[in-house]
C-alpha cells in the first residue's frame, strides 16, 4: 500500500451507515405516510358525513320554520292557482265576473302561450319553475274609474297572481260628447299572469 | 480534539488543542527511539487528523519575479518554477507576495521549501503506520503574519524574533504584512547578557542579509519585535539595543497569548506553544503537504461527510416519520370526536324530521314558490295615485283637456314605450321600478296665444313634478315648437284653433315596495 493511499475501507462503514440510514428513513417515512393517509381518508369521510347530516339537520330545522311561518301563504297561493297548471278557465271566468260587476261594455281578451321565465331579478329555484302568460285586454268603459274598479275586482276574485303591465286609455266619444248610456273610454291593457310549477314536472320542448 | 505536531530538527512535540489554548502532551526525539515512542502514543490516542507545524533550520526562502499570470496558468507556472528551484524535495510551496511597480509588472513570488526531506518523511511514515491522516504540513514562519494585528505592528518593515525550543532563534521578516524571509539561528546563550548580545547581533546579520537580498533598502528603518517572557521583558527595558536603522521592542508572550485567546500561557520564553495555538485556532491552508500526503485526510473528510449525511438522513427521516405518525394519531382522535358529533346530530335530525308533516325539501320548495309570488307581486302600479294626481292636475287647469292617456311599468326610468314581452325582453316579466305615463292633451279654448297656452301647460307639468313619487314630469311636445334647431312656420289669427294647440306630457313615478 502506498503512503496515505486512499482508503476505501475507511469509507466502507460510513457509506454503509448512510445507506442503512437512508433505507430505514425511507421505510419509516413511507409507513408513517401510509398511516397518515389512511387516517386522513377516515377523517375526510367522517367530516363529509358530518357535513351531510349537519346540512340535513339544518334543512329540517328550516323546514319546520317555513311550515310555521309560510304554510298559510302557500295555501293561499295554491288557492289562487299560482302553484301548478294554469287555471285559464278560472281566469276567464274571473274576467267575466269583474266585467259584469263594473259595467264594462266590451271585454275582449287575448292570452298568449305560457313561457318559462329565467330572471336575474327573481333568481332560480331547484324546486320550482316560474311561468308567465301575457294577456291583452280590450275594454270599453263608461268612465276611467271603472278601469280601476275592474282590476280591483279582479284582484278580489283571487283567481290569479297577475300584474298589470301597462294601459292605453283614449276617449270613445265623438262630437256629441259624453253619455252615460254608451262607452266613453277605450282601454287596451297588458296583464302578466304568473304560475309556478314543480321543477321536475316541467316538460322540455322536444324541438 | 485536534492534535498538532510541532517539529524541529531535534524533537517532535505533540500538542492537543483545547478551547482556550494548547496542551503539551509529550515531546519525542527525532531518532528511532523517539519515533517508536511517538508511534505508541499516537496508537493509544484518537485517529483524528493531525497537523504538522515545522520549525526547521532547513526551510529555504527564495523570492523570484515571474510574469504576471492568472488562474490555472499561474498555479502551473509557479509549481513548475518551485520544482526547478527545489528539485530534491517534494515539500515546497509558493505564494505571491507582491507585484513590481514598473516594467512588465511581474509578480513577486515567494518560494519556500523544506530542503531536507529526512526531517519529515520518517514522521509521515509513523503517522501512516498508525493510520492517522495528515491535515497539512504548515510553515511556522508563514504563521508569523497572524501575530501582526494583535501586536499592533504598523511599521512597513518588521522583524519578529522568537525563541524556539532546541536552541533556535527564529527571525522572520515581514513587509507590508507579508512574510518575505525567515531564518533560524542556533542559540547557545548561557546568561541573559549573552542572550541580548545574540539577539542584537543576529538582528544586525539579518538586516545586512535583507539589504543584500534587496528586500530592505539601506535607508529604510527596521522595527524589531522580540517575543519573550515577563522577566526578560522587564530586563529588556534596561538594555540599549537600538541603532540608527533598527529599533527594538519587547513583546510579552503571556500578554500576546492572552490577546489571542490563549488564557494560561506556560512560564517560558519559547514561542512554540503560541504558534501551535495559532495553527489550531485559525484555518491555515496547507503549505508543504502534497496531494499524496493528504489522501488520508481527504478520505477522513469524506468519511466524516458520509457520517454527517447519515445522521442528517436518520434525524430528518425520523422527524418526518414522527410528524406523520403524530398527524395520523391526531386525525384518528379528531375522527372519533367527529363521529360522536355526527351521531348526536343524527339523533337530533331524526327527532326533527319525525315532527315534520312533510319532507324538508317540500318545505324548501314552498319557500321558493312564495318567494316567486312575493317578487312578482312587489311594486304593483298604484293606479289610484296616478289617476288622482293627473285628475287633480287637469282640474287645476280647466282650459286643458286630456285626449289620450298611456302608461306602463318598466325597470328603466328612461323607457319610452312598453317593449313586446317575450324571449327578447324576458326581464320585462320581472318586477318593475317605475311607472311611466304619457298624456296627450289639448286646450279647450285656444285664443291664439301660444304664450298663454305654454304657460298653462308648464303650470300643469310643474304641479305634477311636485307630487309624491314623481321623479320626472316633462313636456314632450308643446302646441308651438319653439326650439332653435327646428323650423317654425304658421299664421297669427285672432281666434285660435282647438286642434292646433296639442301638447304631450311625460310623467315618471317611482314604485314603492308593497308588503304582500
Amino acid at each position: 500500500m502506498k503512503l496515505f493511499e486512499f482508503s476505501r475501507q475507511a469509507l466502507k462503514r460510513p457509506a454503509l451507515a448512510l445507506g442503512v440510514a437512508t433505507v430505514v428513513s425511507l421505510c419509516l417515512i413511507w409507513f408513517s405516510a401510509q398511516y397518515k393517509d389512511t387516517h386522513q381518508g377516515h377523517l375526510n369521510q367522517a367530516r363529509s358525513s358530518l357535513n351531510i347530516i349537519r346540512n340535513e339537520f339544518r334543512l329540517a330545522s328550516q323546514a319546520g320554520d317555513i311550515l310555521n311561518t309560510s304554510g298559510h301563504r302557500y295555501k293561499q297561493l295554491q288557492q289562487r292557482g299560482f302553484i301548478g297548471e294554469e287555471p285559464r278557465l278560472i281566469w276567464i271566468e274571473a274576467l267575466r265576473s269583474s266585467g259584469i260587476k263594473h259595467n264594462v261594455y266590451t271585454l275582449e281578451y287575448r292570452l298568449k302561450q305560457q313561457q318559462a321565465l329565467s330572471l336575474e331579478s327573481i333568481g332560480q329555484s331547484q324546486y320550482y319553475q316560474l311561468f308567465a302568460s301575457l294577456m291583452h285586454l280590450h275594454l270599453d268603459l263608461a268612465h276611467e274609474v271603472d278601469l280601476i274598479r275592474f282590476f280591483a275586482s279582479l284582484e278580489e276574485e283571487q283567481a290569479a297572481i297577475f300584474r298589470l303591465s301597462g294601459c292605453s286609455l283614449s276617449p270613445a266619444f265623438g262630437l256629441d260628447g259624453v253619455s252615460d248610456s254608451k262607452p266613453n273610454i277605450t282601454a287596451d291593457c297588458d296583464l302578466i299572469m304568473y304560475t309556478a310549477k314543480p321543477a321536475e314536472v316541467v316538460e322540455e320542448d322536444p324541438l | 480534539m485536534s492534535q498538532i505536531l510541532y517539529v524541529t530538527g531535534q524533537s517532535i512535540t505533540l500538542y492537543t488543542k483545547s478551547r482556550s489554548g494548547v496542551e503539551l502532551q509529550d515531546r519525542f526525539t527525532c531518532d528511532e527511539a523517539g519515533y517508536s515512542s511517538l508511534r505508541t502514543t499516537l496508537s493509544a490516542g484518537s485517529a483524528n487528523p493531525i497537523a504538522i507545524l515545522v520549525d526547521l533550520i532547513e526551510e529555504e526562502f527564495r523570492e523570484e519575479s515571474l510574469p504576471h499570470t492568472l488562474g490555472r496558468d499561474r498555479s502551473r507556472l509557479h509549481a513548475r518554477h518551485a520544482g526547478k528551484l527545489f528539485r530534491s524535495t517534494p515539500f515546497r510551496s509558493y505564494r505571491v507576495v507582491g507585484r513590481q511597480k514598473s516594467g512588465r509588472r511581474d509578480d513577486q513570488v515567494l518560494f519556500t521549501a523544506l530542503t531536507n526531506r529526512d526531517n519529515i518523511e520518517p514522521l509521515l511514515n509513523v503517522l501512516h503506520e498508525v493510520g492517522i491522516p495528515v491535515s497539512g504540513i504548515h510553515s511556522l514562519p508563514v504563521l508569523t503574519r497572524c501575530l501582526l494585528k494583535p501586536m499592533g505592528v504598523k511599521n512597513n518593515h518588521a522583524l519578529i524574533i522568537s525563541s524556539q525550543p532546541d536552541g533556535g532563534l527564529r527571525e522572520t521578516f515581514l513587509r507590508s504584512g507579508k512574510v518575505h524571509f525567515s531564518r533560524l539561528a542556533p542559540v547557545s546563550e548561557k546568561t541573559l547578557e549573552d542572550y541580548w548580545r545574540l539577539v542584537s547581533s543576529e538582528a544586525q546579520k539579518t538586516q545586512r542579509y535583507l539589504h543584500t537580498l534587496r528586500l530592505l533598502g539601506y535607508n529604510e528603518p527596521l522595527e524589531v519585535y522580540v517575543l519573550m517572557d515577563k522577566d526578560r521583558t522587564v530586563a529588556f527595558e534596561r538594555q540599549q539595543l537600538d541603532t540608527d536603522s533598527m529599533s527594538f521592542s519587547a513583546v510579552d508572550l503571556a500578554d500576546l497569548s492572552q490577546q489571542l485567546g490563549y488564557k494560561h500561557y506556560p512560564q517560558t520564553h519559547y514561542s512554540d506553544a503560541l504558534f501551535s495555538y495559532l495553527l489550531g485556532r485559525n484555518a491555515i491552508r496547507n503549505h508543504y503537504a502534497g496531494p499524496a500526503h493528504l489522501r488520508g485526510f481527504r478520505a477522513w473528510q469524506m468519511a466524516q461527510g458520509l457520517r454527517a449525511a447519515a445522521w442528517l438522513v436518520a434525524v430528518g427521516g425520523s422527524t418526518l416519520a414522527g410528524m406523520n405518525t403524530v398527524d395520523g394519531m391526531l386525525m384518528q382522535e379528531e375522527k372519533i370526536q367527529i363521529e360522536q358529533a355526527t351521531a348526536q346530530i343524527t339523533d337530533q335530525y331524526h327527532k326533527a324530521t319525525n315532527q315534520l308533516p312533510i319532507e324538508p325539501s317540500a318545505a324548501l320548495a314552498m319557500r321558493d314558490a312564495i318567494r316567486f309570488a312575493d317578487t312578482v307581486q312587489a311594486r304593483d302600479a298604484d293606479l289610484d295615485h296616478l289617476f288622482r294626481i293627473t285628475g287633480k292636475a287637469f282640474a287645476n287647469q280647466p282650459n286643458l283637456a286630456m285626449k289620450k292617456f298611456d302608461w306602463f311599468l318598466t325597470q328603466q326610468p328612461t323607457a319610452v314605450s312598453l317593449s313586446d314581452l317575450g324571449d327578447d325582453n324576458m326581464e320585462g316579466f320581472g318586477p318593475a321600478r317605475y311607472l311611466v305615463s304619457s298624456i296627450t292633451g289639448h286646450l279647450r279654448n285656444f285664443d291664439g296665444s301660444f304664450k298663454r297656452a305654454h304657460e298653462q301647460i308648464e303650470a300643469l307639468s310643474s304641479w305634477l313634478a311636485r307630487q309624491p313619487d314623481v321623479v320626472e314630469s316633462r313636456i314632450v311636445r308643446n302646441p308651438l315648437e319653439t326650439r332653435a334647431d327646428a323650423a317654425l312656420q304658421g299664421s297669427v289669427t285672432k281666434n285660435g284653433d282647438d286642434e292646433s294647440a296639442e301638447f304631450e306630457l311625460r310623467i315618471v313615478l317611482e314604485l314603492k315596495d308593497e308588503t304582500v
